[in-house]
């Protein structure tokens, strides 16, 4: 009897065990299975990640005729992985720290001095400094020099707009019903101005949201100050990066304002209720008419999108090179073929034609030229039945997306109005100096989760703002907030002695 | 001699069906500890796990910095136990509940039912959650409070406590109750029969027969969760809260904590560092509480 209970024991112990085992590590990895292309005799094959939201069916042809212009110039090949964007920073951290998974990767979001740090990316400084225009030719060498790391170079940034501004996106239809004139692409607007234009529309539509965040829960992800690329806003530089003094974002009297006034519009009814537990980004809301406008950061000049547009963007401030995260390319540090890696990285962003095929696919099938140059759908083929969009749903993925042909969903020339509106925004002082947690590490992962706790709530104004920022300042503090501002402001000091 | 070889010849058969299983334990769960070394490490990947350089103790300062840390720590273990206790209460008694049913097609039904929770993703559950809770369309400010006096529960932490136990509850109940219910079926009739005989009522019953009966499946279970108290539900405590920023003084966890803290940086050797400190907690747990039962109960020990 003894034995026999034992035994049972035993039993019910391991099935236990294995149970909680296979449900705590059920959670596998579930990427993609690459084709890997075997290539024809010694051809490195070279892997490139880059993460797309669009159509991609298509690409085992247009890899195919890549390869084809390729193996003849460089004597390479590449097999192309789109992540997609929901999974794409857990694939991309395997990918980065995994064995033959990726050579060329696009990186979106990554803080790089810190990938540096970890030692994942590939010095390229020297391949960089011989073969310097094919890049600069495209991207003024500020922005590339802006992502240099210790001097040396392991980015270059995507050849994609540079400077941004917080700006308002109003749904088309509505407006017009109420009869509001916005036709003026030059005019920067006051919060006071679409305060009005709000309330009008919630007045006219009590079905809808007034105003909705820019993305989940942050009502506005970027403003008049600049953050020295530090997504967490701890500690940051007013006035467009130009006082040359970092403050924490408590103390940030532009911040202080918005919130302010934002606590008086959510109060008012104005700002989506929700706005905390929301998880829908801005254009899935106000271009289906289920809010009637949302603040955003846009990129893009404005007018440069055709009439059947569904939304005006109302700017309100000008635009400004920040010294952001960017979206940039870079080439693995395990990477067995480094220079021919480059070749292949050089290639996407200058030659044309291979550009060309990454971004709108295959001639006839995914894509024809209309008479002003622009690509658009063949007859009978609608975005969502192309097997192959990323051109038009996400060409700003893409190394170099200025010398592919311009999208019908734009005016034509749209990419020389991009360069001109890049030309003329005003510069972050601060630009190029992107800031290094490393060193503050154990105090900005404690104040990461003060920040996620109260700068979405106090910014859409859904709890008290005087109170709240007390309190969120309070915590700041006791997490160690000023020994990263120290920090931060030792950066930039260098950064700024030795421009 | 001979004998013993015997005997172990005679039980190859049980050896190969445990293979498997040894083979999957092994890579899963023991190759892995390897990695703990990490927690200790400067984490360079260029260098690899071997060569990275020590640094002492200084990845688990992270944990301990800040006015969070002693309230991520009060809530993982508080709802822990709160979870175990009330856990265990309710699937047992849903496990006699069901033992009670006497029609075998009801009880097959009513198996599956309360199943069903347990198998929906945390993602979904999350939305089934907003869809009462939202403010502007919720059912209960919607419908129940009939927008009068509407409560904006993703801005108030004071009532997360109950709806996230409820919802862990909900949710867990079902797989719990299976197994106790399978250990209750296993007991034998007789002893039932003879406490009838005997003048004993239901309850009287459930007292002095299925509970006692009940009582090794209960320590199993309840030490393997204490094991885990320094672990949180992920989902559950970041999904279901939808992240929402103010009720972090409530559903900050040290698994969600991790999660924050480590996400722009993606630091390896402080991810380590975390888990190494939760699986040694729970194991001094698991191992106090089992030497507790020694004492008390020695027959019903796990070791």
């Amino acid at each position: 009897m003894q034995k026999m209970r034992n035994w049972r024991k035993i039993i019910v112990g391991c099935m236990s065990i294995m149970m909680v085992a296979s449900m705590l590590t059920g959670c596998s990895n579930s990427a993609e299975t690459k084709n890997k292309g075997k290539g024809s005799g010694d051809v490195p094959v070279i892997q490139v990640v880059m993460p797309s939201g669009a159509n991609t069916d298509n690409t085992p042809a247009v890899q195919d005729a890549i390869n084809e212009i390729l193996a003849e110039k460089i004597g390479a090949r590449i097999n192309i992985t789109w992540l997609g964007w929901g999974a794409y920073s857990n694939q991309m951290n395997l990918m980065l720290t995994g064995e033959d998974e990726a050579d060329v990767v696009m990186l979106a979001g990554y803080p790089i001095s810190t990938l540096v740090n970890n030692g994942v990316l590939l010095d390229i400084t020297d391949y960089y400094e011989s073969d310097k225009e094919a890049f600069t030719n495209y991207v003024d060498p500020v922005y590339i020099d802006s992502e240099r790391v210790n001097g040396k170079v392991y980015v270059v940034p995507n050849n994609n707009n540079f400077s941004s501004e917080a700006c308002v996106m109003v749904n088309r239809k509505m407006a017009d019903d109420l009869g509001l004139d916005l036709s003026d692409e030059e005019k920067i607007w006051t919060l006071d101005e679409i305060h009005d234009m709000a309330a009008m529309a919630v007045k006219k539509y009590p079905d809808i949201y007034g105003i909705v965040p820019q993305n989940g829960s942050l009502l506005l992800t970027g403003y008049t100050w600049d953050t020295m690329a530090d997504p967490k806003s701890l500690g940051v530089v007013e006035d467009y990066g130009n006082t040359g003094k970092v403050v924490s974002i408590t103390d940030c009297k532009d911040f202080i304002d918005f919130a302010t006034t934002m606590r008086e519009w959510y109060k008012g009814g104005l700002i989506m209720q929700d706005c905390l537990s929301n998880t829908e980004a801005w254009s899935g809301l106000v271009t289906t008419g289920k809010a009637f406008c949302a603040f955003n950061n846009g990129g893009y000049p404005n007018g440069t999108f055709n009439e059947e547009s569904t939304y005006y963007t109302l700017s309100l401030m000008q635009n400004c090179s920040f010294s952001t995260s960017r979206m940039t390319y870079a080439i693995v540090g395990n990477t067995k073929h480094p220079d021919v890696a480059f070749q292949v990285l050089k290639e996407l962003y200058t030659n044309a034609d291979v550009a060309n095929l990454l971004a709108w696919g295959m001639e006839g099938t995914n894509y024809v030229l209309d008479e002003e140059g622009r690509a658009e759908n063949p007859d009978g083929i609608t975005d969502q039945n192309n097997t192959y969009t990323v051109g038009s749903i996400n060409a700003w993925v893409l190394p170099n997306m200025q010398i592919t042909y311009d999208d019908d969903a734009t005016i034509s020339g749209f990419y020389k109005a991009l360069k001109e509106y890049d030309n003329n925004a005003n510069i972050s002082g601060t630009l190029g100096c992107v800031f290094d947690s490393t060193p503050v590490s154990d105090e900005y992962a404690a104040c990461s989760n003060v920040i996620d706790k109260y700068l979405a709530s106090i910014m859409c104004g859904a709890v008290d703002t005087q109170e709240t920022l007390a309190v969120f300042k309070k915590e700041l503090q006791a997490a160690g907030e000023d020994k990263i501002i120290a920090e931060k402001q030792r950066q930039l000091d260098e950064f700024l002695a030795n421009k | 001699m001979p004998h013993k070889k015997n005997k172990w010849r005679r039980y190859i058969p049980l050896y190969m069906m445990m293979l498997p299983g040894t083979i999957y334990l092994i890579i899963n769960n023991y190759i892995p500890m390897g990695g703990l070394v990490l927690a200790f490490k400067k984490f360079n990947y260029s260098l690899g796990m071997i060569k990275s350089p020590w640094n002492g103790l200084s990845n688990f300062k992270f944990l301990f910095i800040g006015a969070d840390a002693w309230k991520m720590i009060r809530n993982t273990l508080g709802y822990n136990f709160v979870f175990i206790v009330l856990g265990t209460t309710l699937a047992i008694i849903v496990a006699i509940l069901l033992n009670e049913v006497a029609g075998r097609k009801a009880r097959k039904l009513y198996q599956t039912i309360i199943l069903v929770p347990y198998l929906i993703s945390t993602v979904i559950v999350s939305y089934i959650v907003y869809a009462f809770l939202s403010q502007d369309n919720g059912f209960i400010n919607h419908t129940l409070l009939r927008g009068e006096n509407a409560i904006s529960w993703y801005t108030s932490p004071k009532y997360w406590p109950f709806i996230l136990t409820f919802v862990q509850l909900w949710k867990s109940f079902g797989y719990s109750s299976i197994i106790y219910f399978a250990t209750i079926i296993g007991i034998d009739p007789t002893y039932y029969e003879a406490a009838s005989i005997d003048g004993a009522g239901k309850l009287k019953q459930v007292v002095s027969i299925t509970l006692p009966c009940l009582k090794p499946t209960i320590i199993t279970l309840t030490l393997l969760s204490i094991g885990r108290v320094f672990y949180s539900d992920f989902g559950l405590f970041y999904q279901i809260p939808m992240g929402a920023g103010t009720l972090l003084d409530v559903t900050q966890t040290i698994d969600t904590y991790v999660y924050r803290a480590l996400l722009v940086s993606n630091d390896v050797g402080r991810a380590a560092a975390a888990g190494f400190l939760q699986s040694l907690l729970g194991f001094i747990l698991v191992y106090g509480a089992n030497l507790m039962v020694n004492k008390i109960d020695k027959e019903n020990a796990l070791f």
